[in-house]
């Protein structure tokens, strides 16, 4: 009785934790289809906030945690006004706000490291009355203030959207942007609102979780389970409430009664199996023509017309000289190192834009499939299978992994999101867990240079040439599917699911396809990695590998190989050249990020497409001004008989 | 003519070959900008890289590996005009991909004559091939057992194994203290794994099994699970083992729940933070304490102050042991007149118990597999401040 | 033997039963009218049909297959392709690209000629003109009949259009009463809903009429016409409001 009473009050505390931030999750996923990843970071900064407030004043709780949420809503409202409205103003796919917020979370954490040093730090003391005794229980004073604050923050949350103009405003906006906009509403107006409020929720979350926890950079790994929190919730205001709740109580419960090693693989497979019970696309979603393009500019299926076809062969000869060639021109293993890992990541990367470019599936779990490939190879090598057979069973076990989960693929938009999401933890978690196969979190190391019979690829010019000749193979495969009936297909389903359907595209099918080609894609990396790193272990393949994954392939471009291999290009080479920073080259990585979403809607490759663009429009506008001359000269002509 | 500007911050760097400066942005912390100017002809220049996590989770452990070199480094300059000791950190985010990157630009653009690092263990280990072959001596805090044991000469453990400090710690808390039953709770990650292992192992050695092995998740903050096995299991000692924050977090949470077992805590523990963290909930802990800033010894004394000057905290273990690495490579230029990668790693092999390097840390010697032999004693934590209690 | 028997057709939205045990065969190659106020369930009908909603109750049985249950894609494969009544384009890319994934059922065996295919329905339909020019860009009238060309590239044999004169003006709608004609003529049969009472009497060989999720008459454009079932159902008292309805449209 005593244990059940503590079990349910610290539950519910951190339950009122995850509802407040998934309610943010849930705001600008409503208002602006947005899946925030920077709302970690606001619960990051209303922690260390909170702190520096009680630290520089002795003021009471209730107005530390007042000041820490109206700070928090200024920061959103930045947010909103820097990075978020010049993108939305653009038009771009929304994938290209969901990277910049990637980016905004990158640069703060290394902000937060700058301002307030790597070390954990301890809310003063932040309390307003003693433990409290219960039916002769003693429960914690930090846990019911969580429950008293979080429960009169949503109460005061209640009110505003039911009682307050702009509250029911913002709600006519979710329900509808267009008709709430013809209504007057101002839509600018109502994405700051949801910036200010989200954010200023989850640093009311952080200066809750203060007293509770420690203050350290990773606070805002609780914002992952918020967003699951939201999505048990439907993604909807009240939903999120008691999604954040039962969450807190599930994983109460599985850690108190079911192995604690295991805990987060049964709440993440738990939660996959609600959403696939409650959350799978009905009916396939159609596609008004007045819908906001979901691709940049330029992004063709290349399915009637495919540019520079023609030179296809020579581009083709010219880059497989340079190729040959970068061994020879770079000085140095480091370059050539760094340029291999480039090159894994890219042969990772096209995979992914198969998956995220082409279908328009939003996968968050694509290094747990590089993570199948890389240890299904490290072991049989082990086991004296020759490197080679054991590259392509890594495709293969991924490849199966990826068709085995394929199920999840039924989930739409967001939810797929959080679904692979929650798979890639649950991988994670196994590679931990299942130590007497992968040795646990210690890893497996010493992994021998890939070796072909009598060739050891033992210097990095050796694995550049293996590289180069996997990642070729790769592309020339991938590209040539894609501008088959399959490509088109997977372009058509993205474009219009309901209209591709009933054109006769078996949506789940080709879906799956595209899904399972993408994942072998990152088992081909996997297994090119291991012995390359030399060392393999689950903390490389987790959520952040993932993430990287996905801004190679918005950072380049959406939709296109090469676009995907830029990015790869880019994301591996600006952080390591600003290596020696410290925290600061994060802040200039997130930054950069934050930048090219807001200046290339289309990725860096809208650098190569802007100048074919404005040739062409400049040639249209020569032939129009030459057309309406000739036309004036005809008028002339008409007026002067 | 080379100008070392050596500005000592909290965090650091933009760093060049010729000039390092760091500047930081803080809101509550006062910037301390310490510069000194030296001048030398002919000196004797050392490349030492530091390899570690900057940022991230574990940034606190690369924080305290690049404060601690960068404090010896600007203490020598003062002191020795022959050596110039050049210090180029590189972050690794905790991610061992890097970790190898870092090494190899270390060794190959930088041409370090010695590196610091990694932080944890993997990344450690995953350095060893390639300081081996470049013939680079690696000095890591890493605890995990297989870094020395990969038949390299050339990898340094400055800090005691898991397998030492959990020995040392059982020793203590069953022949001492009289423990039973003692209950492990450790991180699933290496670091936890390795020592929460390490810590069963040493019990068995005695005849005892540990009442409770279970672990948490980095990233968890409620441990209510665990600890109410741990009650349940009438332990009489706890030892959890992983990030300093989050055993102080589970000493918190194991006295709300009213559990009053005799905390026993790793190296990592062996700090200020964790007294912070933990409140009057780590009173009466005991820990592995590999380094006592409140030492008499004159040369902890300095090296306190002067930490505590420059950066206003007092130092940790991590601290103390790449101070004390920086100085090894120091004695050993100085010694062999050499500054080779291979020189210094002969000198500092050929350290034995009678002619160890005395450092903060004590007299430093390493054995066949390049792990360091110092005497660990434990400390307890009596109003808020370590109490040596010897072994 | 009809090319679709559909018998007892039931598909409900929560309490809502939008189509209500609707039976309704198709004959090859005839031209099927499908009428009714607004909200009366032809859409919804459309829908179930082509797979798109899976049907609560009843039977569809297309040249003596059973395909209720199947999914859309598969439907679509086996002859019945479809227009939207709220237009459902691929926006960003080509008239052309557009029309050549319509021929996406008949498979990797006729990859060769789909771009002929396409380009001849384009014609067919009178926009090969546009074809290179981005599917959001074509006027709106252009943009249904797009969606008529992605329909027959397959050459289906059942095509249902839903509103296909929705939005378009006289001149238009009179092109479009021709289209379907030569549609008829290439013996694909047609289920045509409308709510432009002109086009549907002209066309149409026999006309179905929903109200209330109910078929309510089936016969002839003159039988119904004079059917006083359909005369309340449109005129009538309580449905005063749903035809102002029908009249926006
Ligand atoms: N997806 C849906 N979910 C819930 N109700 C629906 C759905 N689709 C249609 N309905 C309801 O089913 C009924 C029939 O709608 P349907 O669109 O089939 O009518 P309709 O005859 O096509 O009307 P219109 O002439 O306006 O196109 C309506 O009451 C409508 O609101
Ligand atoms: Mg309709």
């Amino acid at each position: 009785m005593h244990d059940a009473i503590q079990v349910v009050v610290d539950a519910a505390a951190i339950g009122c934790v995850y509802s407040l931030i998934a309610i943010g999750f849930t705001m600008m996923l409503r208002a602006s289809d947005l899946i925030n990843f920077a709302q970690g970071e606001m619960v990051m900064l209303g922690a260390y906030i909170g702190f520096t407030i009680a630290t520089l004043a002795p003021l009471p709780y209730p107005a530390i945690f007042l000041l820490t949420a109206a700070a928090l809503f200024g920061v959103g409202l930045v947010m909103d006004r820097t990075i978020v409205r010049p993108i939305l103003k653009r038009g771009s796919p929304v994938l290209n706000l969901i990277i910049a917020t990637v980016g905004i979370s990158v640069a703060l954490r290394a902000i937060a490291i700058i301002l307030w040093g790597g070390y954990p730090l301890r809310m003063p003391n932040a309390r307003l009355f003693g433990p409290v005794h219960v039916a002769g229980v003693t429960l914690a004073s930090e846990s019911l203030l969580v429950i008293f604050f979080g429960v009169a923050t949503m109460a005061a949350l209640q009110w505003f959207f039911q009682r307050t103009i702009s509250g029911i405003a913002w709600r006519a906006v979710a329900m509808d942007a267009e008709t709430a906009r013809l209504m007057g509403v101002s839509t600018d107006r109502t994405t700051a609102l949801t910036f200010g409020i989200a954010s200023a929720l989850g640093g009311a979350a952080g200066v809750l979780l203060a007293p509770l926890y420690n203050i350290s950079v990773g606070l805002g790994g609780i914002a992952i389970k918020s967003f699951a929190a939201s999505a048990i919730g439907g993604f909807t205001l009240g939903g999120s409430m008691l999604g954040g709740i039962a969450l807190g109580l599930l994983e109460t419960l599985t850690t108190r009664y079911l192995s604690s090693a295991y805990k987060d693989v049964v709440s993440y497979g738990l939660l996959i199996v609600i959403l696939l019970l409650f959350y799978r696309a009905k009916a396939p979603a159609g596609r008004s023509a007045a819908q906001r393009a979901t691709r940049a500019v330029g992004m063709r299926a290349g399915i009637a017309f495919a540019p520079l076809s023609r030179y296809r062969n020579i581009l083709f000869a010219l880059a497989l000289g340079a190729f040959v060639a970068v061994p020879h021109l770079v000085s140095g293993t480091y370059t050539l190192r760094i340029i291999n890992e480039a090159l894994i990541m890219a042969i990772a990367a096209i995979g992914l834009q198969v998956i995220i470019g082409y279908t328009g599936q939003l996968s968050l779990g694509h290094a747990a499939f590089m993570a199948i490939g890389a240890y299904t190879s490290v072991l049989l090598v082990r086991v004296g299978v020759p490197w080679p057979v054991t590259v392509l069973a890594a495709v293969l076990a991924s490849a199966a992994l990826s068709r085995i989960v394929a199920p999840i693929l039924r989930l739409s938009g967001h939810y797929l999101a959080i679904g692979t999401l929650a798979l890639g933890q649950i991988v994670v978690m196994l590679l931990i867990n299942l130590s007497w196969i992968t040795n646990g979190a210690y890893g497996i190391s010493n992994i021998p240079a890939p070796r072909f019979g009598g060739l050891v690829i033992d210097t990095q010019a050796r694995y550049f040439y293996l590289l180069v000749i996997v990642f070729i193979a790769l592309y020339i495969a991938l590209s040539r599917l894609l501008s088959s009936r399959f490509g088109r297909a997977l372009v058509a389903l993205r474009e219009n699911e309901l209209a591709a359907v009933c054109a006769g595209v078996d949506s789940l099918g080709y879906r799956t396809k595209a899904f399972v080609i993408g994942c072998a894609c990152a088992g081909v990396a996997g297994a090119v990695y291991g012995p390359f790193v030399s060392l393999i272990n689950p903390d490389a393949f987790t959520l952040d590998l993932s993430i990287s994954f996905l801004i190679m392939v918005v950072l380049g471009g959406l939709g296109s190989l090469p676009g995907a291999v830029l990015g790869a290009i880019i994301v591996t080479l600006v952080p390591e050249y600003f290596r020696a920073l410290g925290a600061w080259r994060l802040v200039l990585y997130g930054g950069a990020i934050i930048s090219f979403m807001v200046l290339l809607p289309g990725g860096v490759l809208d650098l190569i497409r802007l100048p074919a663009f404005a040739f062409r429009s400049w040639r249209r506008l020569v032939a129009s001004r030459n057309a309406s001359a000739q036309s004036a000269v005809r008028d002339r002509a008409d007026v002067g008989s | 003519m080379e100008l070392v500007a050596t500005g000592i911050v909290p965090m650091l760097e933009g760093e060049s070959n010729h000039m390092q400066s760091a500047a930081i942005v803080s809101a509550a912390v006062a910037i301390v900008l310490a510069a000194t100017t030296t001048t030398s002809l002919g000196a004797q220049s050392v490349t030492v890289g530091v390899v570690g996590p900057l940022t991230g989770d574990f940034a606190v452990v690369g924080i305290s590996q690049v404060n601690g070199a960068k404090l010896k480094v600007a203490q020598l300059a003062k002191t020795d005009l022959g050596v110039n000791i050049h210090l180029v950190p590189e972050d690794d985010a905790s991610k061992c991909d890097q970790s190898v990157n870092a090494t190899t630009k270390l060794v190959e653009q930088e041409r370090a004559d010695a590196i610091l690092g990694a932080g944890n263990s993997p990344c450690a280990l995953a350095m060893v091939p390639i300081t081996a072959r470049d013939e680079v001596p690696q000095f890591t805090v890493g605890i995990g057992a297989a870094i020395t044991q990969q038949g390299s000469k050339y990898v340094f453990r400055v800090a005691p194994s898991a397998a030492v400090q959990t020995q040392a710690l059982a020793n203590f808390a069953v022949g001492k203290l009289h423990l039973k039953k003692i209950a492990i709770l450790y991180t699933n990650d290496e670091y936890g794994k390795s020592a929460g292992e390490a810590m069963r192992a040493a019990l068995k050695a005695k005849g005892l099994e540990p009442s409770v092995f279970e672990a948490w998740t980095i990233g968890d903050k409620d441990f209510s699970g665990q600890l109410s096995k741990v009650k349940s299991s009438g332990a009489d000692a706890l030892f959890a083992t992983g990030s300093v924050a989050d055993a102080a977090l589970i000493a918190r949470q194991a006295r709300q729940m009213g559990l009053t077992v005799r905390l026993l805590g790793d190296t990592g523990t062996a700090n200020d933070t964790y007294i912070k963290l933990g409140g009057s909930a780590v009173e009466g802990a005991v820990v592995a304490f590999p380094f006592d800033p409140r030492s008499n010894e004159p040369a902890v004394r300095d090296f306190v102050r002067t930490y505590q000057a420059t950066y206003g905290r007092l130092p940790n273990s991590w601290d103390a042991e790449m101070y004390d690495a920086v100085g090894m490579i120091h004695a050993a230029v100085k010694h062999t007149g050499k500054t080779d990668g291979k020189s210094i790693r002969d000198y500092i092999a050929s350290l034995r118990r009678s002619s160890g390097y005395r450092g903060v840390m004590g007299d430093i010697y390493f054995d066949a597999n390049g792990d360091a032999q110092f005497a660990l004693n434990m400390a307890r934590i009596k109003n808020g401040q370590f109490v040596d209690i010897g072994r | 033997m009809p090319l679709l028997e559909a018998c007892r057709l039931t598909k409900r939205f929560g309490g809502l039963v939008a189509v209500n045990e609707v039976s309704l065969e198709i004959a090859r190659g005839e031209i099927r009218g499908l009428i009714g106020p607004n909200g009366s369930g032809k859409s919804t009908l459309i829908n179930t049909l082509s797979g798109v909603y899976r049907s609560d109750a009843g039977s569809i049985v297309l040249s003596s297959a059973e395909i209720s249950g199947w999914p859309a894609h598969r439907i679509a494969s086996a002859g019945i392709a479809r227009t939207f009544q709220e237009i459902q384009l691929f926006a960003d890319m080509t008239v052309l690209e557009n029309a050549i994934v319509g021929g996406h059922r008949l498979g990797r065996a006729e990859e060769k000629q789909i771009r002929a295919r396409a380009q001849a329905a384009l014609a067919f339909v009178g926009i090969e003109r546009w074809q290179d020019e981005l599917a959001r860009n074509l006027p709106y009238g252009h943009q249904r009949l797009l969606e008529i060309a992605r329909a027959l590239v397959a050459e289906p044999e059942l095509l249902l259009l839903d509103e296909p004169a929705a939005g378009l003006n006289a001149a238009e709608t009179e092109a479009l009463m021709e289209l379907i004609m030569r549609i008829h003529a290439q013996t694909t049969a047609v289920l045509l809903v409308e709510h432009n009472m002109r086009l549907v009497m002209n066309v149409c060989h026999i006309i179905a009429v929903l109200d209330y999720g109910r078929k309510i008459a089936d016969g002839s454009p003159q039988e119904i016409q004079h059917d006083p079932a359909v005369i309340e159902a449109y005129l009538g008292t309580k449905s005063v409001e749903r035809s102002a309805g029908a009249e926006r449209h």
